[in-house]
């Protein structure tokens, strides 16, 4: 079988507005991210893989199945919504329990995976614990459980680590990437670091469209000349934000270091430096080149 | 297998709803306050004092009554009327009151001035005696009265009991002995008497259960929304026939569960009084009646609590299964015996009356199939959308295309 997604020029709208612009994209074996800015169309194309929502023109195949057989698909895949939550009067094992039996997978399967699933995602010791009393973290963990709970080739991933602590972010991340294995797992995001931490093969969307795709090595690449630091007072700070594409500030007592983009057409940069960019700047600077950051 | 594990699921996820304990309640409250308990049926005895009544079905009886009945009424100015099942006392202007007047004037033998007068004197004295010469017009047919009085429901705005659907309502008359003795004989030998409280109990449970069910069909539907958990339902495998059909059969098993529990007890009160007057009760006479008269409008109910919420993910399901009960119910108005037609609670209120209920059986037997097959219909209805809304084909868009909106 075919492991990877494939999207042909597929657009999406909603009414007169358009949420996808004939994206094309082909999404492999491992860690896939899918950054951009909320509204940027992601969860839109998401819900076109998981079959939630049909394409308006162009085609989405799933492992070669094309996403209208919505059956097969939904066999193959795994799907965390952004918000995923459950009866709030089921336990952890309940809501499982019931989400595996939704998913086809019978009483000894359910029997022998659910305590497994629960200690891989360090729930085991909440069994009995209700959804409602979880917190926002827990959640999102017996979310990726019952997403991979049926073993699926493809385990989609709605921006799951909103809202979450640092450390509970962190947990997720890694989650994420012991589970990742030999299936296709999407991470969309909007948040960089999620990214950096876990994706090699990233596509970065904007208002509908894909406006990069590649590695992560290849969107640092892009950015390298474009980044630059200057150490200036606290209130010249403001100035430098009217000039340019601020990434970053880190303000050291009456001094700030500040983190900017420069375009090949901009003027001298005076006492600034350049530096190497990370993945935050990066796409910073790939949002700049094509329209501006909002 | 799945199938019913999933089934039962369902069950007991309702089993844990407080909308379930809120619908026990008051079905049981119901229950109690309504059915009361099943009384001794005994072969009536000759000389007795009453034997109790029934409605005449003699048409100079019926015209007398009705008179009797308006000419009370006339003289007070105050008429009870149910226009769309609802209580309404009727006050009449002058001229209106003339007018009634005037059509009375060709149903009796006194004129116009003799009978306004005897009206007066009998609403000022209450003294029946005032109107006992009143003496309808020995030509009058009974289809000429009946028209007569047609006329004076419309000045009345409608839904009096003047009507000639209702007028027989006014005649009614003691039982003779022989007449008690013969619904003696048919709750024994006919209904087995079980048959006849099983009959009443399904009035009662009908009345009940044409809206109750919609709570528990509309809270299901809503739930997966308000617990966060669409989406996810949304993308697994199992079929959405499969999800929708387990998740109506648990509401209509958990709605019948306690109708047959609450079934036993008349049950076993009548094998009781069956025994006592030396015959056997029908012991499935009530699981009969349940499959067979009040599931059809639990179905109903269900169906349409899941295609209406389905379709508009609101409870304008409850507010329109409200109307529809309420006009359903108040419907039958005064004829609360053997109304049927084509609605929802066909109406039973009586123990015995065997031949009035084979008199409409086949009308009941076309309503209740009537309802089973709407309700299929309903019922597939809410599947297409389901599965149309998992496919992102209905609201879906919207909310989506909402949420791009605020965001952007």
């Amino acid at each position: 079988m075919d492991m990877k997604i494939e999207l042909k020029d597929v657009s999406k709208f909603y009414g007169r507005k358009q949420a996808l612009d004939h994206v094309n994209l082909e999404i492999h074996k491992g860690m896939f991210g899918l950054l951009g800015r909320n509204g940027a169309g992601k969860t839109t194309l998401m819900k076109i893989i998981t079959t939630l929502l049909g394409p308006s023109s162009g085609e989405c195949t799933v492992c070669g199945v094309n996403v209208r057989e919505a059956v097969k698909v939904r066999q193959m895949i795994g799907y965390l919504p952004q918000d995923f939550s459950m009866y709030g009067n089921m336990t952890a094992y309940e809501a499982l329990d019931y989400l595996g039996l939704l998913s086809g997978i019978h009483k000894q399967g359910r029997k022998e995976i659910i305590p497994d699933l629960l200690e891989k995602v360090n729930l085991k010791s909440n069994l009995r614990t209700k959804v409602k009393a979880m917190s926002g973290g827990m959640r999102r963990r017996l979310g990726i459980a019952q997403a991979i709970m049926h073993n699926p080739k493809v385990i989609i991933v709605d921006e799951p680590t909103a809202g979450l602590d640092p450390e509970e972010r962190m947990r997720f991340r890694n989650l994420l990437t012991e589970i990742a294995g030999e299936r296709i797992v999407i991470l969309s995001t909007h948040i960089v670091g999620d990214i950096e931490a876990t994706c090699e093969q990233i596509a970065v969307m904007d208002q509908g469209r894909i406006i990069f795709k590649g590695t992560v090595s290849q969107l640092l690449e892009d950015a390298i000349g474009h980044i630059y630091e200057i150490k200036v007072s606290r209130i010249e700070v403001e100035e430098l934000k009217k000039q340019y594409e601020v990434t970053n500030v880190f303000m050291q007592s009456s001094e700030a270091m500040v983190r900017f983009i420069i375009k090949d057409n901009d003027g001298g940069v005076g006492a600034a430096k350049m530096v190497q960019p990370n993945v935050e700047d990066a796409y910073m600077y790939l949002m700049h080149k094509n329209g501006g950051v909002k | 297998m799945m199938w019913i594990t999933l089934f039962l699921k369902e069950c007991k996820e309702i089993g844990r709803s407080i909308t379930y304990y809120i619908f026990l309640a008051c079905l049981s409250v119901f229950f109690v306050s309504q059915m009361g308990s099943v009384d001794a049926v005994s072969e009536p005895l000759p000389g007795a004092e009453s034997y109790g009544w029934k409605y005449s079905e003699e048409e100079d009886v019926i015209m007398y009554s009705a008179l009797d009945n308006l000419l009370f009424e006339l003289g007070r100015n105050s008429f009870v009327t149910y226009p769309i099942g609802f209580y309404k006392q009727v006050i009449l202007s002058e001229n209106e009151q003339e007018e009634i007047y005037e059509l009375l004037e060709d149903v009796v033998e006194q004129s116009k001035d003799d009978l306004t007068e005897a009206v007066k004197k009998y609403a000022g004295s209450m003294d029946h005696s005032a109107v006992e010469s009143i003496n309808i017009r020995p030509d009058m047919t009974y289809e000429e009265f009946c028209d007569v009085f047609n006329r004076i429901d419309k000045i009345l705005g409608g839904g009096s009991k003047y009507s000639d659907e209702r007028i027989y309502s006014h005649a009614i008359v003691s039982k003779t002995y022989e007449e008690a003795m013969d619904d003696y004989r048919s709750i024994i030998e006919n209904d087995h008497v079980s048959g006849a409280y099983a009959r009443l109990f399904a009035d009662y449970m009908g009345i009940i259960l044409a809206i109750l069910p919609v709570f528990l069909a509309v809270t299901r539907v809503l739930k997966d929304r308000r617990a966060k958990a669409e989406q996810v339902i949304y993308s697994k495998g199992r079929s959405s026939a499969v999800i929708i059909l387990t998740r109506y059969t648990a509401i209509i098993a958990m709605t019948l569960l306690p109708v047959i529990i609450l079934s036993i007890n008349p049950l076993l009160q009548t094998i009781y009084v069956a025994a006592n007057n030396g015959i056997t009760a029908d012991y499935f006479a009530f699981i009969k009646i349940i499959f067979g008269w009040v599931l059809p409008t639990i179905l109903f109910s269900v169906s349409m609590g899941f295609l209406l919420t389905e379709l508009t993910n609101g409870l304008l399901a409850i507010l329109l299964q409200a109307i529809f009960w309420i006009v359903s119910v108040f419907a039958a108005n005064t004829i609360i015996v053997g109304y049927v037609g084509w609605n929802l609670v066909p109406r039973f209120n009586t123990v015995g009356s065997y031949e009035v209920f084979i008199s409409i059986f086949n009308d009941l037997v076309k309503n209740r199939i009537f309802y089973t097959i709407i309700s299929i219909l309903m019922l597939f209805g809410s599947i297409i959308l389901y599965d149309m809304k998992r496919r992102g084909r209905m609201h879906l868009d919207r909310a989506l295309s909402k949420d791009i909106k605020s965001k952007s």
